[in-house]
């Protein structure tokens, strides 16, 4: 009687041990996502959302959570954020960005605005298709978090706070269940998040009462867009139209000098293709907030937006792939400051002060 | 039970409208275009002499077009018009494989193919926002905002004028707005059987583009063509293009 109240009481007991083993069931945490629905504004292109990766409230949590946490980096120094912040509409303010150990990379950080709707590719040379994929690069990327991402997930799986974010976004049961997968999912939700819509350019032209353009705005932007018949075409509005003020389209806008297309220092858009007619091309940005990302140019040499306007003013650079668009506009002092004035209207003040963008940490 | 009668009723109903290019009614019209210059097959950035003399490279060629003979319409039935984009074709192969375009049509003799050149004025009205991105008509690169209109054909280069090799003179000419658009009827015996491809050829020549019937460009003098400004030099290249098309 005796010996079998023991074995009872040892099976209890092992089966109690067993239990508390387990510490990665993540089932008794409740799983019920709320759906985000992204604004579109009036005017701009309806976006491509993938199906298989719904934004929800809990996911963009998560991702802007992964997106400030240096943890994905080999020594926890870098993270999304560090060549992305906020007060630079997403840019690190650097001609190059650096990575762990100071180490520099080869291009500018481009701007993280308005991504749900790009559907062109992305990087300055579009090598990847969509944010998913992109988020993917950076971690493993020498230059930049310089981790591997088994150990990274390892990290996340290992951590007191993910588990429970990861089960909230995306249902898992287990701690062992978080992968590299769903942990890029819940960062391109939250980049799809990103929105910038309220510059002064967007409330002048959706006709908000209070909002008009000075005189020197209005003119800068007749010759942006080449609306007047009296005033030069400052030839801007061929690559930097629509609502995102870009075309997405890859152009060698003459900035890099090459007498032969394989001169390019950055080969661009052709290491991509493997087409040298490409080499040199790079990703036209969206220039909304254009006054809070300098340097300009995917390599950073243009210091300030007066530079960017003078680059283009003098026609640029030779090369044998020169976009044809670009090509001398001769504007006149004061015009380029009726330009400049204009510029400065797309920029989007409570953009870089939205809450929702900041650091969660 | 009645709404399994309903259903009886609707599931071929169903069927015939999913298989409407297989119904014995339709047959498919494969368009090559291939671009050329006085004739022969012209990559993008090959270097050409222009009639002036000066070698001259094109870097980008583009236009929307749609078949406008009886009841055409694009094979990919969620898009009107197709662009036609030479911009990647930057060697011969490429060159001479041009761009494709299928489109339905209905089964018969035909004696012509009537081609409009440009966006017709009923899309003319939209703008890309307007359309899907899997849509031409959604490209941004392909609308002037100045113009409320889409971009309907763009000839763009560079003309080396000091004939040593540097090719210093950017051309782009873009045409666009209502009444450029036009239709161009190109005399061809050809027969579209059902549920079959007739493949024609479709020739695009640069140099009856800048110097055609309508009228001559001549980058030297004029660099551009893509606003108000310009409109006698858009108007010139929408003529022209009534005699650069040539089918095969």
């Amino acid at each position: 009687m005796k010996k079998s109240v023991f074995a009872v009481l040892l099976l209890a007991g092992l089966w109690s041990c067993g239990k508390k083993e387990d510490a990665g069931d993540l089932s008794g945490i409740p799983y019920s996502p709320t759906s985000y629905k992204l604004e579109v504004p009036a005017g701009w292109p309806q976006p491509d959302l993938p199906a298989d990766n719904p934004m929800t409230k809990e996911g963009i949590a998560l991702g802007r959570k992964l997106f400030y946490d240096p943890i994905l980096s080999v020594d926890s120094t870098v993270s999304c954020a560090s060549c992305h912040r906020l007060q630079g509409s997403f840019t690190d303010n650097s001609p190059v960005s650096t990575g762990v150990q100071g180490r520099e990379g080869k291009r500018s950080s481009m701007a993280l605005v308005n991504l749900a709707f790009m559907n062109r590719g992305l990087f300055w040379d579009g090598r990847v298709q969509t944010l998913e994929e992109q988020a993917l690069l950076p971690v493993e990327d020498h230059l930049e978090m310089d981790e591997n991402w088994p150990m990274a997930e390892r990290k996340l799986q290992r951590s007191t706070h993910y588990p429970e974010l990861f089960r909230k976004a995306f249902g898992i049961q287990h701690r062992s269940e978080i992968t590299r997968t769903l942990a890029v999912k819940a960062i391109a939700q939250f980049e799809r998040s990103i929105t910038s819509k309220d510059s002064k350019y967007d409330k002048v032209l959706q006709g908000v009462p209070g909002y008009s353009f000075t005189d020197d705005e209005q003119v800068g932007y007749e010759m942006f867009f080449n609306i007047s018949k009296t005033l030069p075409d400052a030839q801007c509005g061929h690559c930097h139209s629509g609502a995102l003020l870009t075309t997405n389209q890859y152009l060698n806008n003459g900035l890099q000098a090459a007498a032969e297309l394989t001169d390019f220092i950055d080969a661009g858009r052709g290491t991509v293709t493997k087409n040298q007619f490409d080499n040199g091309k790079m990703r036209t940005p969206g220039i909304r907030n254009i006054g809070f990302t300098a340097p300009y140019m995917h390599n950073g040499s243009l210091k300030s937006i007066e530079e960017v306007v003078d680059h283009y003013n003098s026609g640029g650079k030779y090369s044998p792939n020169l976009d044809p668009l670009i090509h001398q506009v001769k504007l006149n002092a004061i015009q380029k400051r009726q330009l400049l004035a204009f510029l400065n209207t797309l920029n989007d003040s409570t953009f870089i002060q939205n809450p929702a963008y900041r650091s969660p940490f | 039970m009645k709404r399994s009668h309903l259903l009886l009723l609707l599931i071929p109903l169903l069927l015939s409208s999913a298989c409407r290019h297989h119904d014995g009614e339709s047959g498919f019209l494969k368009l090559k275009f291939v671009p050329t210059y006085d004739g022969r097959v012209l990559p993008m950035y090959e270097t050409v002499q222009n009639p002036d003399g000066f070698p001259m490279k094109v870097k980008r060629l583009a236009f929307f077009t749609e078949v406008l003979n009886t009841g055409a319409t694009l094979r990919d039935v969620s898009n009107v018009v197709a662009l036609v984009d030479f911009s990647d074709l930057t060697d011969k192969q490429r060159a001479e494989q041009g761009v494709v375009k299928e489109f339905s049509l209905k089964p018969g003799d035909y004696q012509s193919l009537m081609l409009g050149v440009g966006v017709p004025s009923g899309l003319n009205s939209k703008a890309p926002q307007d359309f899907p991105s899997s849509n031409p008509l959604s490209e941004e690169a392909y609308y002037w905002q100045a113009w409320d209109s889409y971009i309907f054909t763009k000839t763009e280069g560079a003309l080396d004028t000091l004939k040593n090799g540097i090719f210093d003179l950017q051309f782009s000419y873009h045409t666009g707005i209502d009444e450029m658009y036009r239709i161009v009827d190109l005399p061809k015996n050809f027969r579209v059987v059902d549920g079959q491809t007739t493949e024609l050829t479709i020739e695009v020549d640069v140099k009856e583009i800048l110097n055609g019937k309508g009228g001559t460009v001549d980058p030297r003098k004029n660099q551009n063509a893509h606003s108000v400004n310009n409109k006698p030099i858009a108007i010139v290249i929408s003529n022209n293009y009534k005699t650069a098309l040539k089918v095969k």
